[in-house]
This record gives C-alpha cells, sequence and structure tokens, in this order.
C-alpha cells in the first residue's frame, strides 16, 4: 500500500488519480535536477521553506505539475519570465505515486508523490 | 486563500482564465468586481516574496493578446493604460503589496519570452444564435435566411479574409439569382443579364457577422408573400437540396439537368468558393413555412463533391471547327495566330497549342490551309455574357486531312 506524506490532505490524492505511468517532463533548476526541483507547495509550507498558503486547494497544492508532451512543456516554459530560467528534464514515473490530468492543457498532469518517492532521481535534463 | 493580492487597491479579484500552469497559475486574466480584466504574470521568484505583473487591459486587446495576434510580452510592453507591479510576500505577516510601474522599467526576464504567444481560438464577435432561432427569426421577419458558417484555417479570431469572404458572397448571390431563373420559367435564357424582376426577388441582405468560426447571416431583401413563398425560399430550398448528402450521383445530376446548364455551373462555383475556404462549412436554411435546414459540409465532402460537379457541369463548352482557312496572322513569339474561313466569312483569332506550334513554323503567310480550331464558351456570371476564346490545335496543308 502506497504511503503518502504528512503533509497530504485527507482524502488526497483524489480517487479519480490513475497511477503513474511512463515518461513526463518537468521544469527544473538544477543539472541534475535535485530534490527541491519536485517539492510541492504543500510540502515547501510543511517544511518551513515558505511560510503562507496562498493557494485554495490543499490537495492538488500537494502535488507537482509535470506534462506528457515535450512541446507542451516547453511552451509553458516561455509564459513567464521565472519560467524561462528553468530546464526542461524528463523522467519515469511509472510506478512511484499516481496522477490525474488537470488543467485546461491536455498533456498537463499533477503527480502525487508518495512519501519516500525515489522516481525523481530518474529526472535528467534532456538537450 | 488563493494566488492573487488581498486587500489591496486592485480591489477582489478572481482568475478568470489560466493560460500557463505550472504548480499554479503563472499567466491569466483576473477580473475585479468592478469588471476590470488584467493580464497578470509572474515575473520574479524570491525567497521572500514573487512579484507578479498586473496589466489592465481592454477585451478588444485581450482578445488580440488571447488569439495570439499580440505577444504577451508586447502587451506588457505596450500597456493601453497603468501596469501594476504586485509583491506577494511569503511572510503571513506582510500585506501584499501593489505600486505603479512602467514598463520601460520591466527587464526582459520578467517577462514572457517574445517567441511566446498564448494562441487560442477567440471569439471576437457575439456567438451566433442557434439554429432553431435562425427558424423563429425567419418566422417573426417573414422572410427567407440563410447561414453561411466558413472554418478558415488558421485563423483564431472571428476574422475571414475579405476577399474570400466577398467572392463567397457574390458567388452566394449569383446562385441564387441562376436558381430563382431557373425556377421562374420552363425555359429560362441561358445567357444575357438576370431579369431584374428576378433579381429583385432573389436578391439578399447580409444581416450580421458572428462567431465561432465565421458566420454571415443572410436574409433575402423582400419579404415572403402572404402564403409565406418566395423566389428566394423556392431558390434556398433548391439550394440546401441540392447540398443533401443523403443523395445519390444520378439523384444530383437529375437536379441539375432541371435547373438547366446556367443554374447548374451556378451551383458548381457557389460549391467551388465553399470548397476553396480551406475548411467545413455548415449551411442553416429557414423561411416562414418550413423548418431550419442544416447542413454540415465537412472540408473533404466539399472538395469531392467540387469534383463530382466539375464532371457533370464542367466550366467551359468547348467544340471544334475544321475547314480550309487563309493563315493570316502567325507570331510564333507570343504564340498568337489568326486564320480566315472565306468560304464562311469568319475570322479566327487566339493562342497556338504547343503541338501546332511547329506546324505554324513551316506555315507561309496568306496560304490556306486545313485548320481545326478548339472554340471554347464559358459564361461571365456578372454580365451574363458567353466568353469565346479560339485556340490553334493543327494546321495541316490543304488536302492532307480527311
Amino acid at each position: 500500500m502506497t504511503s503518502w506524506p504528512d503533509s497530504f490532505p485527507e482524502g488526497c490524492p483524489p480517487g479519480d488519480a490513475v497511477e503513474a505511468v511512463g515518461q513526463m517532463y518537468r521544469l527544473v533548476d538544477s543539472s541534475p535536477p535535485s530534490s527541491s526541483d519536485f517539492a510541492s507547495h504543500a510540502e515547501q509550507l510543511a517544511a518551513g521553506t515558505i511560510k503562507k498558503r496562498r493557494w485554495a486547494d490543499d490537495c492538488a497544492a500537494a502535488g507537482v505539475s509535470v506534462y506528457s508532451d515535450v512541446t507542451a512543456v516547453e511552451t509553458v516554459r516561455l509564459s513567464a519570465g521565472p519560467l524561462r530560467k528553468k530546464m526542461v528534464a524528463i523522467g519515469d514515473l511509472s510506478g512511484s505515486g499516481v496522477m490525474k490530468q488537470t488543467g485546461a492543457t491536455p498533456s498537463h498532469h499533477t503527480w502525487w508523490r508518495p512519501a519516500n518517492d525515489a522516481a525523481w532521481t530518474t529526472f535528467a535534463v534532456s538537450a | 486563500m488563493s494566488w492573487l493580492p488581498r486587500d489591496t487597491i486592485l480591489g477582489e479579484l478572481t482568475i478568470e482564465e489560466t493560460f500557463a500552469f505550472y504548480d499554479g497559475p503563472r499567466l491569466f486574466v483576473a477580473r475585479s468586481l468592478t469588471d476590470q480584466a488584467y493580464l497578470v504574470a509572474w515575473a520574479t521568484e524570491g525567497e521572500d516574496s514573487d512579484f507578479w505583473l498586473y496589466m489592465p487591459i481592454s477585451t478588444a486587446r485581450l482578445a488580440m493578446v488571447r488569439s495570439g495576434g499580440i505577444s504577451a510580452h508586447r502587451a506588457f510592453l505596450d500597456t493601453e493604460g497603468p501596469l501594476w507591479g504586485v509583491t506577494l510576500s511569503h511572510d503571513p505577516e506582510q500585506p501584499d503589496s501593489v505600486e505603479p510601474l512602467s514598463p520601460a522599467n520591466l527587464a526582459d526576464d520578467q517577462l514572457p519570452a517574445p517567441n511566446y504567444s498564448i494562441g487560442l481560438p477567440t471569439e471576437t464577435k457575439p456567438h451566433a444564435v442557434s439554429v432553431d432561432e435562425v427558424g423563429i427569426r425567419a418566422r417573426q421577419e417573414g422572410r427567407t435566411r440563410l447561414r453561411l458558417e466558413v472554418e478558415i484555417p488558421f485563423y483564431l479570431r472571428t476574422e475571414a479574409p475579405s476577399r474570400l469572404i466577398g467572392q463567397l458572397l457574390l458567388s452566394t448571390q449569383n446562385t441564387y439569382d441562376n436558381i430563382g431563373l431557373a425556377l421562374s420559367s420552363d425555359d429560362p435564357p441561358q445567357r444575357g443579364p438576370i431579369p431584374t424582376d428576378i433579381s429583385m426577388q432573389t436578391s439578399s441582405q447580409v444581416l450580421e457577422l458572428a462567431a465561432a468560426s465565421f458566420v454571415i447571416e443572410l436574409a433575402a431583401t423582400q419579404q415572403d408573400d402572404l402564403l409565406g413563398d418566395s423566389l428566394f425560399a423556392q431558390a434556398t430550398q433548391q439550394l440546401v437540396d441540392l447540398l443533401d448528402q443523403s443523395l445519390e450521383i444520378a439523384e444530383i445530376t437529375t437536379k441539375l439537368q432541371r435547373l438547366r446548364p446556367r443554374a447548374a455551373k451556378s451551383f458548381r462555383r457557389f460549391v467551388t468558393e465553399l470548397a476553396g475556404t480551406g475548411g467545413d462549412v455548415s449551411m442553416v436554411a429557414a423561411g416562414s413555412t418550413f423548418e431550419p435546414i442544416l447542413r454540415e459540409l465537412p472540408g473533404d465532402r466539399l472538395q469531392s463533391l467540387v469534383s463530382l460537379l466539375t464532371s457533370l457541369v464542367p466550366e467551359a463548352d468547348t467544340y471544334e471547327v475544321r475547314g480550309l482557312m487563309r493563315l493570316y496572322r502567325a507570331d510564333l513569339e507570343r504564340k498568337v495566330f489568326g486564320v480566315r474561313d472565306e468560304a464562311a466569312d469568319v475570322s479566327y483569332e487566339g493562342k497556338i497549342s504547343d503541338q501546332a506550334v511547329a506546324q505554324v513554323d513551316h506555315a507561309t503567310i496568306n496560304e490556306a490551309y486545313e485548320a481545326l480550331i478548339l472554340v471554347t464558351t464559358v459564361l461571365d456570371e456578372v454580365v451574363g455574357e458567353e466568353k469565346i476564346t479560339y485556340q490553334l490545335a493543327q494546321l495541316a496543308p490543304a488536302g492532307t486531312t480527311s
């Protein structure tokens, strides 16, 4: 049985999330990516990295954004100044937590990482 | 709680649409209680606070930015009014703050990339009324209506090229005129101007343009009669009848034959114009006495219909003229010729075909030859006159052809 971080609210991840599988893209600050590149807002709040809760949905804030399509992640990277500084990394989520398509972009998924997730270590900055 | 500033001069805001989401909304539209829209972009990520750009934006400018007509980068540098910088502190004790900004002081790395465009389909006209509503309006107004909806590839706003729409409207009116003429008589004239009493009954008006895609609402200029009938209504029903996708080829052929060549060609040109839009087309027709009829015409269906109509109703009528003729003009550089059939007292001038060039090259001016002329007639729909062209297909010494 999957063990979820204590920072997850009750009933999170949502019941309609599916088992995480396949290669996904995420924007990261460093190469190789570090664990902080995969810290959700909820994790950061729990760790004291951020002190103010800005979001309305605690469960959404417990997940992180990943994209299934490289063009879509490249596009979102160009959409805002701080994102332009980030790099595109690709990794395999298979067997680690659950994910769900969220938002208007079909390839955008929220990934809920289990406690002691190691899948982030498979991520590498793509050329 | 939300990603939006609280207790600031910007008022109470809600996110209306998110264009870029990454661990939260990063580029989006927010709207205040006073109905002011803001284009919002994440500008700076900091340890103690994040900095955001809030730009009041008009509906028209937002449509341009949303559809990719103006990049988000340019929008923030070329503001319509003020630009606000919003600091959202990570410290719960610190309030959110707002300050006026000058676009000139923005750093490039605070903005969306110059080559980033949102590029979403955006309706810039009111959405077209429902099919049922078209029927209701036709009955209320006592006149027949026709809606044309064209989907023009690569157009994200409710806009369309003037030339394309102009040609489509002209072709639509010509088709109404010619079908109306065909329906008004057992033996309608196949050339010459459309009689005024017909064109008055078949004339249409553009009522409005609407979204989505590009919607043109047309209606008869004249009202239906007291029985709800009109030549325009009959022509409309004939038009949508011909576009029924369930028709077999034999049925289309029969219907076109009934219309006679002039109206059939006009219908073929109309379908060709529809196919020329490059996308799917839909049509709604409604009258005082008939319920709305919807015709969905996918682009590939239109293309195959054009092919069928071109084979059934070719653009030009071509026939051959043979005879002993005197060559009085031959310009091989411009590939033009002139021959005269002295017996029939007729002259022909036009282009020399490629296969006849060598024959003309060896011919002598003012000598008689066996000539083969291809005569092509095309009806100019605007003036109703036939345009005749001649092509020299063969020129052989007298007595050498049968």
